[in-house]
């Protein structure tokens, strides 16, 4: 009897001492997944991507044993793979072909990873971007992303962009900027290029500096402000002289492409920074970037006579046939057009605008036959004669709108990462 | 304070009606290992039960046969340490739009404190060839020497003001058998908790058990002719028995929040009664027993203890939760039936916690573009925070009472026990008051199977 007793009570000791396990983590699983082919890279639509794309599974808890099945799926963007289920080899490699579609320009291929048992583990994607024919492209890469300026060379099939406090030369293709290395060219900050195929910069401290070749070279033109170590407003006119404005001294301009440098008159500089045609009667037309500034000099630039304008007038542009149009914010923003030298204007079209802007560069861009006329804060318009107007894009965010070499428009979105690409295609 | 002024004014009393029983002075030596129980951490982790060495002397002086005081000197070592967890702890944020876990990792420990002690207990003895005895009350510990392993209990600049001085409960049972007339052997566990916070801004407090043997020397004892006449002729005393009580209890907690989550585990019980005979075939039954009662878990949640369940990495728990439990009962027994065999007890009951702990294993799977990550959890977390340092009960019980050899008889129980209040600590979580996440109410509710063995 006592024995049991004993056994009763050693039993419950037994229970009451229960030794526990120290506490600890371990890992059962441990996969790590990645492609090899790098992510966000840019091809046309249609092309393959790379010449195969690799994708890495393994298990470090049994890296040699562990293979790992992968299923290839395309899941945005339209195009295909060669490979659709592959197991890794014993290196933890996986391989497919994929050749990107045109439905959207982010295009998306998925890795579906599952173990030897089939237990799904897990999806990964590989994102790479086709650009498109005929379609908007929504670019946030760098340096294209944060552009500042552009001129484009068609007879020479250059161009380059300003942006991030550099010059970059478009590449072999329409989306790839190449970096410009030249001591010369020395906190780029505005880019524009003449009749002839010049091209000016102007950089930070105030410099200009030209190419007579195509970038290729760059040489410092005479300071137009040899006192001020700070930058300039840079316009060419389409007679090939060079404007240069700032805010403390009188506008001035070159004859002779930046050897000499002449005052202009009439306290020019009070209606801001802005653009300067040649009429074919020999007669200069300005208009500044502040309201309600049309000016005409009739001797060359050294006194200005002020025109009278509907609405409020913020930009001027006049075409190869001697029309000036001039853009208002008469309500929202209306275009006029004056075939009398401005004795009369005509309104030609009128758009609502999200929002308003002071910095009005490129409204009027032609390639071509037709005109592209971006409104700040509303989208695009295409017109031919610039007296119809069709409706190009509607988008609110744009702020700006380049055309490179190759036709192809470049618009900046307002939030100073993005841009939109369109290339359309030759008919 | 308080508790001192009860504990001399008992102590007087007891004097006061003892003065006519046998009396004797007693004295003795031990040894023995000390396991550290540290109490008060902040919630999370394991802390190790270290062994110490512990040496005492103690002087006994006993009003009667049963009953006395005792005190002494007492020289032991506590080690603690921490086990690194490797894993976060969880516990909820006082948000109260936020309801997902902070995750919180503990670091190793390591601390030694070197203490003399000088208890004052009550003891009370059950006379028997081998005497059994339980003692309880205060003691008093002066440290003498101590070391702390991590730095970021106190910052390197400032100065370490760790407490020097403390008191605590002590409880304590054994048995002693004796050598001739005046010596004894003894063996004695003892259960010593600290009630003084030893490190600020931590809330830990110091404790052990302790497992000793020494020896005992009896002064000024009458013969054993006049001690057992006078035993004799004690009739009451005759009839007083001791119960070594074991068995198994299963625990549960139907709360009344996400009870169904929670699942019934099966624990030890253990310990002894007294029971003291009354009218008409009662007797009253009081003692200690130790109880472990929890429940276990077995679902998906964000916290190892409880269930909660949200947005974050979410864990498949398959965990217990045990408290320990000193239980004190205080039971009138029925006898059912003339034979006496057949009996009904019930009453209250008061327990005092030991410990609290969280043990068992998570699973958690983790899925994301580059990894794939199955993790075990091992936990084991000290949850005494989380605990509510008491409970109280009722008993409702029914067994058989058979008896073997010589005057002994051996008890088989069935017993259900329920406790009136939540336990859980909801401060420990924070004041959070959210719809989503109720505050958990843990009521345990026992069943027990007690097996007894009566010593008259």
């Amino acid at each position: 009897m006592k024995r049991t007793v004993l056994l009763i009570a050693i039993f419950c000791i037994g229970l009451a001492c229960t030794r526990y396990p120290d506490p600890e983590l371990k890992l059962l699983k441990n996969y790590s997944f990645n492609f090899q082919t790098g992510q966000a890279m840019k091809f046309l639509s249609g092309e393959w991507v790379s010449d195969s794309v690799i994708f890495y599974a393994v298990n470090s808890n049994n890296p040699l044993k562990d293979s790992v099945r992968v299923l290839f799926e395309v899941v945005e963007g339209g195009g295909n793979v060669t490979i659709k289920s592959s197991y890794t080899n014993k290196n933890g490699f996986a391989y497919t072909g994929w050749k990107l579609g045109s439905e959207s320009f982010a295009q998306k291929l998925r890795a579906k990873t599952y173990d030897t048992s089939g237990n799904y583990l897990t999806s990964t994607n590989l994102i790479e971007y086709g650009f498109r024919n005929d379609a908007w492209d929504t670019c946030s890469f760098s340096p294209d992303g944060s552009i500042m300026g552009m001129v484009a060379d068609t007879v020479n099939k250059v161009s380059f962009i300003i942006a991030n406090g550099g010059l970059y030369k478009q590449g072999e293709r329409y989306y790839i900027w190449n970096g410009m290395n030249d001591p010369v060219v020395n906190s780029p900050r505005t880019i524009n290029i003449d009749r002839n195929g010049i091209i000016y910069i102007s950089t930070g401290t105030g410099e200009l500096i030209r190419s007579n070749d195509h970038g290729e070279s760059w040489k410092t033109c005479t300071k137009p402000y040899p006192d001020r170590p700070y930058y300039i407003y840079v316009s060419i006119s389409n007679d090939n002289y060079i404007w240069v404005f700032v805010w403390d001294h009188n506008t001035r301009f070159s004859k002779d492409g930046g050897n000499t440098w002449n005052d202009a008159g009439s306290n020019l500089s009070s209606y801001g920074y802005g653009n300067v045609f040649r009429l074919k009667d020999g007669s200069l037309l300005f208009h500044g970037s502040n309201c309600c500034s049309l000016n005409r000099s009739f001797d060359d630039g050294l006194t200005w006579t002020k025109i009278e304008t509907p609405g409020y007038s913020i930009k001027l542009y006049v075409n190869d046939k001697d029309e000036v149009f001039i853009v208002t914010q008469e309500n929202g923003i209306t275009i006029y057009k004056s075939t009398d030298y401005c004795s009369t204007f005509n309104n030609v079209i009128s758009v609502s605008p999200e929002w308003g802007t002071s910095d009005n560069d490129n409204i009027f861009n032609k390639w071509g036959n037709f005109y592209y006329i971006l409104i700040p804060g509303w989208g695009i318009l295409k017109s031919a004669d610039l007296n119809t107007y069709d409706v190009y894009w509607v988008n609110n965010n744009l702020n700006n709108l380049f055309i490179d070499h190759n036709g192809v428009l470049i618009a900046k979105d307002w939030n100073m990462n993005t841009v939109y690409y369109r290339k359309n295609s030759a008919k | 304070m308080k508790h001192f002024n009860t504990f001399i004014c008992i102590f007087l009393i007891i004097i006061c009606h003892s003065v006519g029983y046998s009396q004797n002075i007693s004295t003795g030596i031990y040894s023995g290992v000390n396991f550290s129980d540290i109490h008060g951490q902040d919630i999370g982790g394991k802390w190790e039960s270290k062994p110490g060495p512990v040496q005492g002397f103690y002087l006994g002086y006993s009003f009667n046969k049963s009953i006395g005081i005792q005190t002494g000197i007492n020289f032991s070592t506590v080690y603690y340490e921490h086990k690194t967890t490797n894993y976060p702890y969880l516990y909820i944020t006082t948000s109260y739009y936020d309801i997902n876990p902070v995750y919180y990792y503990q670091g190793d420990d390591k601390m030694d404190f070197s203490f003399l002690r000088v208890p004052l207990l009550f003891t009370v003895s059950i006379p028997s060839a081998i005497q059994f005895n339980m003692k309880a009350g205060l003691i008093f510990s002066f440290m003498q020497d101590h070391s702390l392993s991590n730095s970021y209990y106190y910052p390197s600049s400032e100065p370490d003001n760790t407490k020097k001085k403390d008191f605590g409960y002590m409880f304590s049972s054994g048995i002693s058998y004796p050598l001739t007339d005046r010596f004894k052997t003894t063996f004695n566990v003892s259960y010593i908790t600290g009630r003084k916070q030893f490190l600020e801004n931590f809330n830990y407090k110091h404790g052990s058990s302790e497992v000793t043997l020494g020896f005992d020397y009896e002064f000024l004892k009458k013969n054993k002719t006049e001690v057992n006449s006078k035993f004799a002729s004690d009739s009451s005393s005759k009839k007083i028995t001791v119960t070594f009580i074991g068995g198994l209890i299963v625990s549960s907690n139907p709360s009344t929040v996400d009870g169904k989550k929670y699942s019934p585990v099966f624990g030890p019980s253990i310990g002894f009664s007294v029971n003291i005979p009354l009218k008409y075939g009662y007797s009253f039954i009081s003692g200690v027993s130790f109880e472990r009662k929890g429940y276990s878990m077995k679902d998906s949640s964000s916290l190892f203890y409880r269930y909660l369940k949200n947005d974050n990495p979410t864990y498949y728990i398959d965990t217990k939760v045990q408290v320990d439990y000193a239980i004190i009962p205080f039971l009138i027994s029925v006898p059912l039936g003339k034979s006496q065999k057949l009996f009904f007890n019930t009453g209250p009951w008061l327990g005092l916690k030991l410990n609290a702990r969280n043990v068992g294993v998570a699973y958690n799977e983790y899925r994301s573009e580059s990894s794939y990550t199955i993790r075990k959890t091992i936990i084991y977390d000290d949850i005494e925070k989380l605990i509510k340092d008491n409970d109280i009960g009722w008993i409702f019980g029914c067994g058989v009472s058979l008896p073997v050899e010589k005057n002994y008889r051996v008890d088989i129980a069935l017993q259900y026990s329920t406790g009136f209040k939540n336990v859980f600590n909801n401060s420990a979580e924070g004041n959070q008051q959210n719809l989503y996440d109720p505050d958990p109410i843990i009521r345990f509710r026992t069943i027990s199977l007690l097996i007894g063995f009566r010593i008259p």
